[in-house]
């Protein structure tokens, strides 16, 4: 008697029940990004929707505050009401850090053609200074700033954020990272920074500076040596 | 950046933000290169002193380039400089002189660093003085007017190809 109480078919098994009720596509949504932010996940995460490369939206995102800054507000008001993702992809530490400064260069190159395209329209006259980021009554940019303030005082500490690369002691040349002399790349590596943005201040400083700043390279030249070959691995 | 940091720039853009509002309400009488030197002066002062702390040689050397930048708005506010572009010649090699001796200040094992400091804090007082006599002022405005007007074509090559060389 109690054998045929005990459901023997599957459709009787509550739990599989419950099973079945799962959708069989699971559905995009627009969401903030969890792992690959810069500061809010929102260029990332309409990376992700849209499967468009995630620098170039941010690029195209850099380059929408030529239009009049409204994209501030449009990026803010996305940031409050889009959802974080909630669960990310698990990540090493590794590849964050490789993201993170991946991250970064993109930003970098982002302003530096916003900077260009300003300032080449100014020369230009295109554009004044009055017209460009629109800011009414001078009043939006400190209230940005504040909320800025606010924003980075919420943020709470992660274990990302605390760095436990040994820095190196002595500065060589790199062998790896160079274009010339190794001068920048060796640099670079002992800053802990990217070598893209030393050559760039370094042929910026070059010029405004009547080519003084290629006697400091050549004095570097000649009082460094190129890094030990066994030891020097550049870092990913 | 890490958390400390990221407090202490919280902490002077919510100052910053609250100072700017002040003026514009006209509560407070003072330039905004004033507010935004002493903000910049009192955020890289603290931030120097944590980067020391913590070897964060990055950090060091943005935090120099932006109190010497302080100091130079500060200046701007309340002196009259008649040559602007003068200027700019002898804070470029200042500035990147004190980056280098702040380099070697922060690993004195690397003397290196303090060669080309000392030389480039020379220099910067020399444009003052001899290289004025000399002329030299002449070219430097002559590649400075060549520099102002193809700045933005450069800048935007810098960053295309940043861009376009970035990792996939």
């Amino acid at each position: 008697m109690e054998d045929q109480n005990i459901p023997n078919s599957n459709e009787d098994n509550f739990f599989d029940k419950i099973d079945n009720t799962k959708p069989s596509v699971i559905l995009k949504r627009l969401q903030r990004s969890r792992n690959n932010i810069i500061i809010t996940g929102v260029c990332a995460g309409l990376g992700e929707y849209l499967k468009i490369d995630i620098a170039k939206v941010r690029l195209v995102v850099l380059l929408s505050l030529l239009l009049g800054g409204w994209s501030i507000t449009v990026y803010l008001i996305a940031a409050a009401l889009l959802p974080r993702e909630s669960i990310g992809d698990y990540l090493s530490e590794n590849d964050v850090l490789l993201m993170k400064k991946e991250n970064y260069r993109t930003v970098l190159s982002g302003l530096l053609i916003l900077s260009g395209l300003y300032f080449g329209f100014e020369l230009l006259g295109i554009r004044n200074n009055e017209s460009i980021f629109v800011l009414p009554d001078g009043f939006i940019f400190p209230v940005m700033t504040i909320a800025a303030g606010v924003y980075l005082f919420s943020i709470k500490e992660t274990q990302q954020s605390i760095r436990t690369v040994k820095l190196t002691q002595n500065y060589f040349r790199s062998r790896k990272d160079k274009l010339f002399m190794g001068v920048c790349g060796g640099l670079a590596y002992y800053i802990k920074t990217d070598s893209s943005l030393i050559r760039i201040i370094m042929v910026i400083l070059t010029l405004l500076t009547l080519g003084l700043f290629a006697i400091i390279y050549f004095v570097l030249v000649l009082l460094t040596n190129y890094e030990p070959e066994s030891t020097f691995e550049f870092p990913k | 950046m890490n958390f400390r940091n990221k407090k202490i720039l919280a902490v002077c853009l919510f100052l910053y933000g609250i100072i700017l509002l002040l003026k514009k309400s006209y509560l407070l009488n003072i330039s905004v290169e004033s507010i935004t030197g002493y903000v910049i002066i009192l955020y890289s002062l603290i931030t120097f002193y944590q980067a020391f702390k913590n070897e964060r040689r990055e950090i060091l050397i943005f935090v120099t380039i932006l109190f010497l930048t302080g100091v130079e708005l500060l200046v701007n506010a309340n002196i009259d400089i008649y040559d602007a572009r003068g200027i700019v010649f002898t804070s470029v090699l200042f500035v990147s002189g004190s980056v280098f001796i702040v380099l070697f200040l922060e690993n004195t094992k690397e003397k290196i660093f303090a060669v080309p400091g000392i030389t480039l804090i020379i220099l910067s007082y020399l444009t003052t003085t001899i290289f004025k006599k000399l002329g030299i002022f002449y070219l430097t405005n002559k590649i400075a007017n060549l520099f102002g007007f193809f700045w933005p074509a450069v800048l935007i090559i810098f960053g295309i190809t940043m861009f376009i060389n970035r990792k996939k």
